[in-house]
């Protein structure tokens, strides 16, 4: 069979889109709440200066990418931290994917159980959800990648979804700006940053794009710093309809923030938020779900992705049905959320802090 | 009958030709054997025509073949002096297609596609003089896929007014038309139609090659070639695009496709396309831009309706009743109170009766079946909510779907949509609202699987190209298509 597309590859074009696809999922609920507890009326600058750092962090990541284009990354963490190392991260990575996909499929299943269907049981809503993740993780990260190009339509909605109740709200409860100090606004930069975790695949994903150019850095800049704007749209409009004080009491704040206008005809439209969040949340889980098969598959260098994914799905089925209730699954992500710092920031920066100083040694070297 | 041998060749003595061919074609009452004595200056030579009645013109064949050979032997050969040779015959006889050999298997074909063989005695090669001429459909506007605006023709059953449609819209040398011969006992003629300097060789190699290791005993439709090239048999959605017209076909050969067409069936295959050319009709082209990508536009939502809005009915009553305004959820809580089962048996016995009305008003002669069609809908649905068998609101989101589900330029696309329809519908009613997003992840997801000879299903969204954007979903003016799609997989893309 001919095929334009090498298997397993993808375009930078699908790189950003899955950038895009992974960040916006699951936090968007509650992601206001979370930073308002800490940033008041301020929760947007955090997500800013969040979304800042992120950025800086992925451009380092892709930098230091673009400085090996042969080498897959667990080859060019090998050169710069030593081949140990290099390989308890990526199985670490593959283990925090692992539970991180399974956590998300328990969240999804959660959220199905409160909108959609209160009276079937989570286990078999996870069932299905696991099941159909891996009928689109089977074939690859190629069709992993084409399927997200489709499912990021669905953040389209949420975004045109935001203006209708903006009727209602006001400016005022934003005043005063900076009101809540500086280490409170700092203190808010954590929570909104567990919302932005997943950027980090661009570690792994970025050696798989089969057209490199070096415009992917600023682009992949770029599509972080688009879900930093949808995300600062989002607090800044959901914190000028309900006030920072209001909010705190609000578990998902995104639908309730529907809520508050009456629509003709339907009279909910929070539904068919939920109905395209859910859509949005299988592109995670389908992307989180196939790095973590990446992963393992880099470490055994194995041709296949696939017997990965099928061996994993057991496993995470386990896994979603681990936590008791949806409080659990709040506390076990929080401490997921912790791990991703070491993923999202401190690898991407002790590499770059890495690759200078060998770097500069291997000039002397050549010199 | 004996193991013909296909290589054979006929001998010098024509008796015994006569002999073999009387025992291949043994209980064969259609061939016509016509022996004629050829006068010769010096003797009189014994010759012989064998054509197969009903697929040859007697009038060639008497006026052209017999009548020289009788008038022009005898005066030629006096001034020759010698015995003429089987070119002078080929130089006598007053048609313009003769071919020429000595091999059984050549003549036997010929003699079976409506040529008229001539031997004659002494000589160990035949002429293959093409005296075809048959009753076939002549041109007419295509049933299937019709156009307010646009050229009326569609192809016919005969390969050759075909090809000749195609030859007379697209002026190119380059444009090739390829002949492979499919089916061990049809020896169907199937041409392969592309233009030289756009196709993509890789395509065009595979295609051949797939063509000719089909084994097959006969193939009396481009449904056969179609089910053969496709690399995913089992999906509900069609690889390729099945069309009647040939200005379809030329739009698509000049964007580097190769289409097929197989003698006896009036429906080209063309190959390799996108999911989004299913929703294209050539008439958006022909039509005013802004009206054309409206009409598109609206096939859109026809696919969705088609697919999704049964289930989502069954959903919203079953599982979401809180989406509504509550006086319209009582409203259609009312309509259903005489109704005995959940909203799902209900969207099930009403698709099956469209079904069945589907099919069987196709059967009936075409002025029965749209009466049929129309006035058992009507009755059916209308008895049906009397009898409290199912509620008028379902009676109206099956019409509705039944009549998105025709939204198609071409009528067997559509039954792709019923497979979606049914197992959606079952899904919304065990799952709710989730189930119907679980049904289209998993169709979203076959989709990006697919493809169309290497071409990826859901291009340009999928991979995602810029420039093909330009005629998808809406089209641009015809002016800004500089390039030629990607999905076309061609390699020469820039248009000229």
């Amino acid at each position: 069979m001919i095929n334009r597309y090498r298997d397993g590859e993808i375009t930078s074009g699908q790189l950003y889109i899955m950038i895009v696809s992974i960040m916006i999922g699951t936090g968007v609920l509650g992601l206001s709440r979370a930073i308002a507890e800490f940033a008041q009326q301020d929760a947007w600058i955090s997500v800013i200066i969040n979304g800042i750092i992120i950025s800086l962090t992925t451009a380092m990541a892709i930098y230091v990418a673009q400085k090996h284009p042969e080498m897959n990354f667990i080859q060019y963490t090998a050169k710069l931290l030593s081949k140990p190392i290099a390989y308890l991260i990526l199985f670490t990575y593959s283990v925090y994917a692992v539970l991180s996909t399974g956590l998300i499929i328990r969240f999804l299943s959660d959220m199905v159980g409160t909108w959609f269907l209160p009276r079937t049981p989570t286990i078999i809503v996870t069932f299905i959800i696991i099941a159909s993740t891996v009928y689109i993780v089977k074939d690859g990260l190629t069709l992993v990648g084409r399927f997200n190009e489709i499912i990021v339509l669905s953040i389209l909605s949420f975004i045109i979804l935001i203006f209708p109740s903006l009727s209602k709200a006001s400016v005022l409860n934003l005043m005063p700006v900076g009101g809540s100090g500086v280490v409170n606004i700092l203190k808010g930069v954590l929570p909104s940053y567990y919302s932005f975790a997943g950027f980090e695949i661009v570690l792994l994903f970025y050696p798989l794009v089969s057209n490199k150019n070096p415009k992917i850095l600023k682009y992949s800049v770029f599509s972080i710093l688009f879900v930093t704007l949808f995300y600062t749209i989002t607090v800044a409009s959901q914190i000028a309809l309900f006030g920072y004080i209001e909010i705190k009491d609000i578990l998902y704040v995104s639908i309730n923030y529907l809520d508050v206008l009456d629509t003709p005809v339907i009279e909910r439209i929070e539904i068919f938020f939920a109905i395209f969040w859910t859509f949005s949340v299988f592109g995670t889980i389908s992307i989180q779900y196939i790095a973590a098969s990446i992963g393992l598959q880099s470490i055994f260098n194995t041709k296949k992705t696939s017997f990965f994914t099928y061996l994993f799905a057991p496993l995470i089925f386990i896994i979603a049905l681990l936590p008791r209730n949806t409080v659990e699954v709040a506390a076990y992500s929080d401490i997921l959320g912790k791990i991703t710092i070491f993923f999202g920031i401190i690898i991407p920066v002790l590499l770059y802090i890495m690759y200078h100083l060998r770097g500069g040694k291997m000039k002397n070297e050549k010199a | 009958m004996a193991e013909l041998n296909e290589m054979q060749e006929i001998t010098k003595k024509l008796s015994d030709n006569q002999q073999l061919f009387r025992l291949v074609l043994k209980d064969c009452c259609d061939i016509i054997y016509r022996s004629i004595k050829i006068p010769l200056a010096n003797d009189d030579c014994d010759g012989l025509l064998i054509s197969l009645d009903g697929l040859v013109s007697e009038e060639i064949i008497n006026d052209y073949i017999i009548k020289p050979i009788k008038q022009h032997s005898y005066q030629t050969s006096k001034l020759m002096r010698k015995k003429p040779d089987m070119n002078y015959y080929k130089e006598i006889i007053l048609v313009n297609n003769i071919a020429s050999s000595s091999k059984v298997g050549d003549i036997i074909l010929g003699i079976l596609s409506g040529d008229t063989i001539l031997m004659v005695e002494g000589h160990n090669t035949a002429l293959i003089i093409n005296t075809r001429e048959w009753d076939s459909r002549s041109v007419e506007e295509s049933n299937v896929e019709k156009l307010v605006r646009g050229p009326k023709d569609s192809f016919v059953e005969d390969l050759r007014s075909n090809t000749a449609m195609i030859r007379r819209k697209i002026k190119d040398p380059n444009l090739k038309i390829r002949e492979v011969q499919v089916g061990t006992r049809s020896r169907t003629r199937v041409s392969v139609i592309y233009i030289e300097d756009i196709v993509n060789h890789k395509v065009l190699n595979e295609t051949i090659e797939k063509l000719n290791a089909i084994k097959v005993d006969g193939i009396f439709d481009s449904g056969y070639i179609e089910e053969y090239l496709e690399s995913n048999k089992f999906s509900m959605f069609p690889q390729m695009v099945v069309t009647e017209r040939p200005d379809k076909v030329c739009g698509n050969l000049l964007e580097g496709r190769i289409a097929i067409l197989v003698d006896g069936s009036p429906d080209a295959i063309i190959f390799p396309v996108s999911f989004i050319q299913f929703i294209q009709s050539p008439e958006d082209y022909y039509e005013r831009i802004l009206y054309g990508n409206v009409v598109r536009i609206i096939r859109m939502v026809g696919f969705l309706i088609a697919t999704t809005f049964p289930a989502f009915y069954v959903a919203i009553t079953t599982f979401h009743q809180e989406i509504l305004p509550t006086n319209f959820i009582l409203d259609i809580a009312k309509t259903r109170v005489s109704v005995p089962y959940p909203p799902v048996v209900e969207a099930l016995l009403m698709e099956g009766t469209i079904e069945l009305l589907r099919e069987a008003s196709n059967r009936l002669p075409t002025g029965i079946g749209q009466t049929i069609g129309i006035v058992g809908a009507i009755v059916i649905g209308d008895a049906a909510v009397r009898a409290g068998l199912a509620s008028p609101v379902m009676v109206i989101v099956v019409a509705i779907t039944a009549i998105g589900s025709y939204i198609f330029p071409h009528f067997s696309t559509s039954y792709s949509v019923r497979f979606i329809r049914l197992p959606m519908i079952i899904m919304a009613a065990t799952f709710g609202a989730f189930g119907i997003v679980v049904m289209w992840v998993l169709i979203i997801a076959h989709m990006c699987k697919l493809n169309s000879f290497g071409n990826p299903y859901m291009t340009p969204y999928a991979p995602f190209q810029l420039n093909d954007l330009k005629d998808s979903i809406v089209r641009f003016p015809n002016l800004s298509f500089k390039k030629r799609p990607m999905s076309a997989n061609s390699r020469n893309r820039l248009r000229k």
